[in-house]
């Protein structure tokens, strides 16, 4: 199946390793530009040199820290006009309400759910008018079937699943 | 991407048109050999030729009322290794309980829901004793988010989507995947007819049946080649981390809140 993917630009995000190196490959592969995100350097001019050899794909390395707001903006600035962006990084620590504070849980969302709504927040509105684009959050399981243990990535996820379908879903 | 669909033998139900005649394009583009049925021979044979010529695909036709058991009998004898099945044939009429009697609803049902039952308690063990399989309901949005007036199509892809579920959350323990696919309100020769009979009320142009659709996301139904392309990505071993789940292609539609 021709995906038709060819010749789009797309932004993964964590994709220096796991699902976000995966979606890296998957797309190079079907022919995109890539330009790839994670806070080290060195993890992601690997990945990209690896999908240059193996799939002749053209790939930028932004090593950024997108729990940052100004990083957001950098990446912004540099790839906005993306086709596609695919929110992938960030962990969300495990623990109840008991052993994470307010400010645990804060920090926490800053990279995970913030950053994907910082993101989202700059080159949303850029692909509404041009009326082309493609936002895909990865975001886990937790946000729909919440573990007490995980209390902060149910909560962050849930908000981001409910952020997605609530753009997702835009009446004009 | 090469779905790695080839040489696998799929049956797809309700074929000769519309959401199935656009699935069975699409999985004969990519190279399986296709078993489909529906009622009407002739649609059946056209549907074959079209894509015997296209793709050079091998495809048997299969005339049978999926609403009785026995056709589902002859169906499942006649298909016993299929590696792919798609349910999709079946309407259920509109209408309220006040108009709808428990034997409308029960008749409103045979085919859809007791149809789909009946070749999953058919096809659902030979794939766990082979350990391989997948299994697609083609649904609909109305098991999701009800509608007074379709009260029969509303209950029955609920029951649908709730055995979906219940299955596939177990079928991965026996190698076998079992998922839906929802399709909103999408562009079959019937839904623009239907557009065009509102058009010619409302403007006397059936030419401008685009124009009524504008509460719809992006002002426009779903193409059934929309609900094809995710179908056949769905049933291919790419998707081999998907099942229990039904998802939604509908541009939208099901995440927004009520008019």
């Amino acid at each position: 199946m021709n995906l038709g993917l060819s010749g789009k630009t797309a932004i993964v995000t964590g994709a220096s390793k796991g699902i976000g190196r995966a979606v890296a490959e998957a797309l190079a592969e079907e022919g995109c530009s890539l330009h790839i995100v994670s806070r080290t350097e060195a993890d992601l001019n690997l990945v990209r040199d690896d999908l240059n050899q193996r799939f002749g794909a053209q790939v930028t390395v932004h090593a950024l820290d997108l729990s940052q707001d100004a990083d957001v903006a950098k990446l912004a600035a540099a790839a906005g006009d993306c086709d596609i962006l695919v929110n992938n990084a960030g962990s969300i620590p495990a623990g109840d309400i008991t052993r994470l504070d307010n400010a645990a849980i804060k920090s926490a969302w800053d990279l995970k759910v913030f950053g994907f709504l910082g993101l989202i927040r700059e080159i949303y509105p850029r692909m509404c008018e041009r009326k082309s684009g493609v936002i895909v959050n990865v975001i886990g399981m937790a946000g729909e079937r919440p573990r007490a243990a995980y209390i902060a990535g149910s909560m962050g996820n849930a908000a981001l699943m409910q952020l997605t379908r609530a753009l997702g879903a835009e009446i004009l | 991407m090469d779905l790695g669909l080839t040489g696998k033998t799929a049956i797809i139900t309700g074929a000769s048109k519309g959401i199935g005649k656009a699935i069975a394009e699409v999985l004969a583009e990519e190279g399986c050999v296709l078993h489909l049925v529906s009622r009407t021979e002739a649609d059946l044979n056209a549907v074959r030729d079209n894509l015997s010529s296209r793709f050079d695909a091998q495809a048997t036709v299969h005339a049978l009322d999926l609403s009785k058991p026995e056709d589902v009998q002859t169906l499942a004898d006649a298909t016993a290794d299929a590696d792919i099945l798609i349910n999709n044939a079946g309407a259920i009429p509109g209408g309220d309980l006040a108009k709808l009697s428990d034997d409308d609803i029960k008749e409103g049902w045979q085919l859809k829901v007791f149809g789909t039952v009946g070749l999953v308690r058919h096809f659902y063990p030979r794939m766990c004793e082979r350990g391989d399989g997948v299994i697609i309901n083609i649904i609909g949005m109305a098991g999701e988010r009800g509608r007074v007036a379709y009260i029969a199509g509303s209950m029955g892809n609920a029951a649908l989507m709730q055995m979906t579920r219940t299955i596939g959350a177990e079928s991965m323990d026996h190698g076998v995947r079992v998922l839906g696919v929802n399709p909103g309100p999408t562009q079959t020769e019937r839904f623009t007819l239907l557009a065009k009979a509102n058009a010619e009320k409302q403007f006397g142009d059936a030419d401008r049946w685009r124009e009524t659709m504008g509460g719809l996301p992006g002002g426009r139904g779903g193409l059934s080649e929309e609900l094809a392309a995710v179908t056949a990505f769905m049933a291919s071993p790419r998707a081999s981390w998907v099942s229990g789940t039904v998802i939604m292609v509908d541009g939208g539609q099901h995440s927004r809140p009520p008019a």
